[in-house]
């Protein structure tokens, strides 16, 4: 077997693994490539992040910079979570930046075909949508403007958990959102998922 | 660019599904010639074991290099997931939705499905072997699961003894089994469950499912018992979290007895004996002691354990034989436990790294992830999660990334409980399609 080669000694430096001197690894082996970095995350998000749902998020075709920074506030406890803080727990930040960058990529699968969504409601979603949010969530919350993710065609069992933890003061949000959202019944946020569920791409 | 990729994979795919008509899933059509069951005419993986493991390194090694032949072969059509079996006992899920075959493994990726077993591999002349004749190989990849070591336990049949004694370890017949069991027991009749001593597959799974079977008896049969024999010292896994649900929950109805480990089991007297007591029960669920599964020690891959396959963290190639790649719960690749989630990371870096050498490349530093959800009642569930990466001394750490839940606080555990239905139908999913 070869001696490790510098690029992994750099790669593992930069892992935040302290570099032990003398340590050979038992192979030569090169960084893994974003697309590689990325796999583990389909088992929960499917292949190439478009979600099997119900509850997992689609994550593929996200804007780069928005899954950056989730991860990162996964990572800080910043936002909060079951599983994916203690997840990003085992990223460094350049291998969140390639992530998420290698997500960016693929596009984003609305889950068009998803049981549940209630047209009414989704109806009713769409006034409070355009009266108070669409200025930031534009295209009806399928454009990733202003900082935020893509919103429609998730997934309607993740919307509903994500509608609870802001109701609940557990996540954090722009300012103006929060004035916003204050502003919304528990059953309008419902309506709101349901909406943001049903749009097609 | 992807869309113009994955079209030109389903295109290959779909040719690949002609060329094959006459053998792709039966290789009894060749039968006689006891001979080549697929001629080679390119570079080609062979995986065998289409479960957790397998049906993931096929499908990516597919997507990492489609110029590469990929057959996947597994003795049976279809497969019952383990993971979320333990529900069927509280008809919260039906074993049923765990089943699952192998139709897009050819159409969307055109992987070659053989169905067969393998009854042994010649890993210096690259065959693997089928009762109708062989399939020759580049690589191997072997994701086998499990087999019981049935001589661990005195006066225990291999055929009789789980039909009397179900184990429920490998999904399907025997979860359906052991449900029959239990609803046909009266109401203060005493269910046992023996625990191997680990490693076994899944270290939290007895666990969860002494909750399931004591939440079934709470609230269908409330004068019964579960006395749960443990040949561990202590709780393999989530420790805290099971001892504070068994005492929230089950207070009363589950008997937990560690370090009973049963050396005997009498299936006519329906008694299991640990040696020092033999305790009868109405029902009994013995989990025998594991070892990879039988076709590792046909192919020469055991560790000196004679249990488990050693092999290197970075490509999954097994120490003991060349070109031959172990994955999931045969390999032997501490401190990783055998859990489904586990599998599925390893095949995924398995592929790709079978693909870098086959291709002449330096192998990729892999990452995985487990992630394992057990059920402590039917709304709540708990988890435990580790990202794995190689150390600065080559071998395989957690880094100390490995955490579970905090505590069986009802707003986290049912929140996990929901992610815990997205896990699997999101692992199985990326399994069939
Ligand atoms: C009750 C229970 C609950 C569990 N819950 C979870 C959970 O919640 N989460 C989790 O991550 N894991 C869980 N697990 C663990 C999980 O089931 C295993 O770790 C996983 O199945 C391992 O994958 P594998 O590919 O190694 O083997 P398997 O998935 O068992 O696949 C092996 C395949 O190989 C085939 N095969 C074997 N030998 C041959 C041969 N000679 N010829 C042809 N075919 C062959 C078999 O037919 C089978 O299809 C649980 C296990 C149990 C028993
Ligand atoms: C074991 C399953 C699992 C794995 C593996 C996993 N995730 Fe997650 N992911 C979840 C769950 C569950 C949530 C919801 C938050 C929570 O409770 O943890 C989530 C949420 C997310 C979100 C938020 C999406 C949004 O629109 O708000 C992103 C982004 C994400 N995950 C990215 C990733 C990436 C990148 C990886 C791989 C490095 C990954 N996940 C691996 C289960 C998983
Ligand atoms: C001032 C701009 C702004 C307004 C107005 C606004 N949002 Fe947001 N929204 C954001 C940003 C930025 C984020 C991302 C914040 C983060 O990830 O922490 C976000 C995130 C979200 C998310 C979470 C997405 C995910 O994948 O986790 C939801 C749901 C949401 N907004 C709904 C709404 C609704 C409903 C309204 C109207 C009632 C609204 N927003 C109004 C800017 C806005």
């Amino acid at each position: 077997m070869k001696l490790a080669s510098t690029r992994m000694k750099l790669w593992l430096a930069g892992a935040g693994f302290a570099a032990v001197a003398g340590i050979a690894p038992a192979q030569a082996a090169q960084p893994a490539t974003p697309e590689m970095l990325t796999l583990t995350c389909y088992a929960c998000h499917g292949t190439r992040g478009a979600s099997a749902g119900p509850l997992q998020p689609s994550i593929g075709g996200q804007n780069a910079k928005y899954m950056f920074d989730t991860l990162k506030r996964y990572q800080s406890g910043e936002r909060p979570s079951t599983v994916m803080g203690r997840i990003m727990a085992g990223y460094s930040d350049p291998e969140i930046k390639a992530i998420a960058e290698q997500l960016a990529k693929y596009p984003f699968v609305a889950a068009t075909h998803q049981k549940g969504v209630d047209p009414a409601k989704a109806e009713l979603g769409k006034a409070l949508h355009d009266q108070h949010c669409k200025k930031c969530h534009q295209d009806n919350g399928r454009d990733f403007a202003e900082g935020a993710g893509i919103l429609g065609g998730q997934w309607l069992g993740f919307l509903k958990v994500v509608f609870e933890e802001y109701k609940a003061g557990k996540r954090s949000m722009p300012k103006e959102m929060q004035e916003r959202i204050g502003k919304v019944s528990d059953a309008d946020c419902d309506n709101l998922a349901h909406f943001y569920a049903a749009q097609k791409h | 660019m992807t869309v113009n990729r994955r079209d030109f994979i389903r295109i290959l795919g779909a040719a690949a599904a002609t060329g094959l008509a006459g053998c792709a899933g039966a290789p009894a059509v060749h039968s006689g010639a006891a001979g080549d069951l697929l001629p080679q005419r390119a570079r080609r993986i062979v995986v065998v074991g289409g479960g957790f493991g397998g049906t993931i390194a096929a499908k990516y090694a597919r997507m990492a290099d489609p110029s590469i032949e990929v057959v996947l072969i597994d003795r049976d059509r279809s497969h019952f997931s383990c993971p979320f079996s333990n529900l069927h006992f509280i008809g919260k899920r039906d074993i049923g939705e765990n089943e699952f075959g192998y139709s897009k493994m050819a159409s969307t990726w055109g992987v070659k499905t053989v169905f067969g077993e393998v009854s042994a591999i010649d890993g210096a002349a690259r065959k693997v072997i089928l009762d109708e004749g062989f399939i020759t190989y580049d690589r191997l990849i072997l994701s086998p699961g499990i087999d019981f070591r049935f001589d661990e336990i005195e006066g225990y049949d291999a055929k009789r003894t789980p039909l009397a004694m179900p184990h429920a370890w490998k999904a399907g017949e025997q979860t359906r089994l052991l449900k029959k069991q239990l609803d046909a027991m009266e109401n203060g009749g005493t269910v046992v469950m023996a625990i191997p001593p680990a490693p076994y597959r899944c270290p939290p799974g007895p666990y969860e499912r002494a909750c399931m079977i004591a939440h079934y008896l709470k609230t269908q049969k409330p004068k019964s018992k579960l006395i749960v024999l443990d040949g561990n010292d202590q709780i393999a896994s989530k420790g805290k979290l099971f001892s504070a649900a068994w005492e929230t929950f089950y207070k009363g109805i589950i008997d937990y007895r560690p370090a009973h480990k049963v050396a005997k089991a009498d299936a006519q007297a329906m008694l299991v004996d640990t040696g020092v007591e033999a305790i009868k029960g109405q029902v009994i669920n013995l989990i025998p002691s594991q070892k990879a599964g039988l076709i590792a020690a046909a192919a020469g891959v055991l560790g000196d354990d004679k249990r488990w396959c050693p092999v290197d963290p970075i490509t999954y190639e097994s120490a003991k034989v060349p070109r031959i790649h172990v994955i999931g719960d045969a390999a032997s690749i501490a401190p990783m436990p055998k859990s489904g989630n586990a599998a599925n990371s390893q095949g995924k870096m398995c592929a790709y790294n079978v693909v870098q050498l086959m291709n002449g490349k330096e192998p990729m530093l892999p990452t995985m992830v487990n992630v394992c959800y057990s059920y402590i009642n039917p709304e709540q569930a708990v988890t435990i999660s580790s990202v794995y990466k190689i150390g600065p001394d080559g071998k395989l750490t957690d880094n100390k990334t490995t955490k579970t839940t905090a505590n069986i606080d009802p707003y986290i555990t049912k929140l996990e409980a929901k992610y815990g239905t997205g896990w699997i139908t999101a692992i199985l999913d990326e399994m069939t399609s």
